[in-house]
């Protein structure tokens, strides 16, 4: 493995909508900035299956709040992934108020329009109208990207975060990055489940690279999973993305009864008249009930409501050309194409979609290792406006850290022990139970039985324990034959860490809240639970510790309150 | 159902092969992917496909063009018109401003400027 050496002033590890706008910050300093790309950057899940739905002006969202304190109040009241009450609320502000102005700003980097997206672009990269002009437009501006470059870890001196070092995925070589500040950008990790419609290598490579060196972590509880996943033999194991087609959706269990309504608050009017759009039938957005439909889901099928694993979506009645009038509804189509959807129900169960939880960031996405920010989904929230307002302040901050520090001369036994990790996996022979997919595929299919949508103490310690023995094959005997494969390797390695931060998170919030079910604990417990679980390696250990969530004007109703659809004879 | 069977089909003939692996690499969901044993890029996991189309394009732009997907739904779609984020804003004549050394300025400025 050879060894190449970069300097930058500012390194951002992501290609992602985070890591494009900060870069296109960074430069707007004047700075150096390389990205890097672990991939060829077309595939990350802002382009692929991307929060269009955390977009102000999104149709489909019928009743979306207007006015900044409506925007406001509806994120920290629940917003799209229902964590009601559980988040910032002065990082809800924020949101709420950047939103706009950096949304429209993205004209001026070649996105068509950014208030209508649904209407243009490729359909099955929902939100590539945004990343595409994007990825185009921060290297025009002068940011170095760096496509097949995979970041392993970070380099830190004094306790200052200095640069980082990584592999070339083509030719293997080592390469070290000397950087003043570095963003992390990575976003999440949702292909550590099995279901998911993630991209391949949403692996929560920052996540685990943070906790590694000391990071604080949090919210590590909450991965959104989303429930339009198609479940059938020979169809893609994806979503059918929204869609106004979508929406005429009648969703029924086994039995052909509309379970919804045993889940959901239904809004003033619901019609529940079958082949109504879902907002009119239940009388409230779908965009607001999001984990709610997906724990309706997984609790239909876990009562024995299912049918062969999954519960059934009928769009027999919804006409071709409502499909075909936008991309999304294009991109329906080609995922159910081998089936016979005109004719007969289609069967859907929830996947994995977004990480809620990562790194911990201040206003100013700093975190707890000067020099380190992060930005997007690797830390506060998961969809769109989340990833545009911090992926703006992370370059920011690091343009304005790195102007103002002198750089540092690197650690060379720390760069070499950031090498020999990945030697250990390219000097070991190859073994049926040392593959990187074989294991990848052991921890997806592990975190879909014991860490899905519905979790419970017993599931979540059993899952802890083969986590374990995951993790002991891995340091033994994961191999990698060529840079591809170490690539997987390295990424199999990272989701064992994601996966034990994730179920032990889970462990500890003994209640439930938005897409955190606890089945033990089928209860929202605002009395017990407005804390963040934070999260950090303390002397080998992962140490776990709450901190009460910050608050704002918005009251936080005290009480417990029963999660609707869920048995409540165990709390 | 769509008339024809999704598939990428790829002219081997110009296809860099493992030199390239661009459109395998940007393939989100691995439908596509490198035939050891065959020595060149396989469908074999074409049902996976969601058609998004990323290593056409990326064959295209970054390699040989070899790569071509049959089977989509090809309708193309234009943006909406983007408004003027700032039409409406009329033209505003400010009174005479009192300016440090007894200056004014009446220039007209745009509302809200």
């Amino acid at each position: 493995m050879n060894t190449d050496t970069l300097e930058t002033d500012v390194l951002v590890i992501g290609a992602g909508l985070a890591g494009l706008r900060a870069a296109i910050q960074i430069r707007r300093y004047g700075l150096d900035v390389i990205i890097a790309e672990k991939s060829t950057g077309r595939t990350n899940l802002s382009s692929v299956a991307g929060g269009t739905q955390g977009i102000v002006m999104n149709y489909w969202s019928l009743s979306m709040p207007r006015g900044l304190k409506a925007l406001y109040e509806r994120g920290v009241k629940g917003g799209a992934w229902e964590i009601m009450y559980g988040k910032d609320q002065r990082m809800e502000e924020i949101t709420a108020v950047e939103q706009i102005p950096y949304q429209d700003e993205l004209a001026e980097f070649g996105v068509l329009n950014p208030r209508d997206q649904k209407t243009y672009g490729p359909p099955g990269r929902v939100s590539w109208a945004t990343t595409g002009p994007m990825y185009k437009y921060a290297q025009d501006q002068g940011a170095k990207l760096m496509k097949y470059f995979n970041i392993t870890d970070i380099l830190t001196v004094d306790g200052q975060c200095v640069g980082a070092v990584g592999f070339d995925v083509v030719s293997g070589d080592f390469t070290v990055v000397k950087a003043k500040a570095v963003v992390m950008a990575t976003g999440g990790a949702g292909e550590c489940w099995k279901r998911n419609n993630t991209p391949t290598r949403s692996t929560g490579d920052g996540h685990a690279i943070a906790y590694r060196n000391g990071v604080e972590m949090n919210m590590m509880e909450y991965e959104s999973f989303d429930a339009w996943i198609i479940s059938e033999k020979d169809q893609p194991q994806f979503w059918i993305p929204p869609s106004y087609a979508r929406t005429m959706v009648n969703l029924t269990n086994a039995n052909g009864e509309d379970f919804l309504p045993n889940y959901m608050v239904l809004g003033d009017g619901a019609t529940l008249k079958p082949g109504d759009p879902f907002h009119i039938k239940y009388g409230t957005p779908v965009i607001d009930n999001v984990a709610t439909i997906a724990r309706a889901m997984a609790n239909e099928v876990l009562e024995g409501r299912g049918d062969d694993g999954g519960v059934l979506a009928d769009f027999s009645h919804v006409p071709e050309d409502a499909w075909t009038a936008e991309p999304k509804g294009i991109a329906g189509l080609h995922a159910m194409r081998n089936f016979e959807w005109e004719k007969k129900p289609i069967r859907m169960y929830p996947g994995a979609l977004g990480s809620w939880g990562g790194i911990k960031i201040s206003e100013e996405c700093e975190t707890n290792i000067p020099g380190l920010f992060a930005g997007g989904e690797v830390s506060y929230g998961e969809d769109l406006k989340y990833t545009l307002v911090f992926g703006v302040r992370a370059g920011r901050a690091g343009a304005e850290y790195a102007r103002s520090v002198s750089r540092v001369e690197l650690s060379q036994s720390q760069v070499k022990d950031k090498k020999d990790y990945l030697d250990r996996f390219s000097s070991r022979s190859k073994t049926a139970d040392g593959n990187p997919r074989a294991i990848r595929e052991a921890i997806q299919k592990l975190s879909m039985d014991k860490f899905g949508v519905l979790k419970t103490e017993k599931g979540l310690l059993e899952g802890l324990e083969q986590l374990d023995d995951i993790r002991r094959t891995a340091q033994e005997r994961m191999y990698a034959e060529d840079p591809r494969e170490l690539r997987l390797a390295f990424e199999s390695d990272c989701m064992i860490d994601c996966q034990e931060m994730h179920a032990k998170a889970a462990l500890m919030r003994t209640e439930t809240r938005g897409v955190h079910n606890r089945l033990d604990h089928p209860y929202m417990d605002n009395d017990r639970w407005i804390q963040d679980i934070r999260l950090e390696k303390k002397n080998g250990q992962m140490e776990l510790r709450t901190v009460p969530t910050r608050s704002g004007y918005v009251k936080v109703p005290e009480g417990r309150f029963p999660i609707r659809g869920l048995k409540q004879e165990t709390a | 159902m769509l008339e024809e069977k999704v598939d990428a089909v790829v002219n081997h003939k110009k296809c860099l092969g493992r030199n390239c692996l661009h459109c395998v690499d940007s393939c989100p969901v691995e439908a596509i992917d490198w035939d050891p044993i065959e020595e060149q890029v396989s469908s074999a996991n074409i049902q996976e496909c969601i058609v998004c189309l990323a290593c056409e394009e990326a064959c295209a732009e970054d390699a040989n063009g070899c790569l071509t997907m049959v089977g989509v739904i090809r309708k193309e779609f234009t943006a909406s018109p983007i408004q003027d984020m700032w039409a409406g804003t009329g033209d505003v004549i400010p009174p005479k401003a009192d300016l440090p050394g007894g200056r004014s300025d009446t220039r007209t400025s745009k509302l809200g400027f």
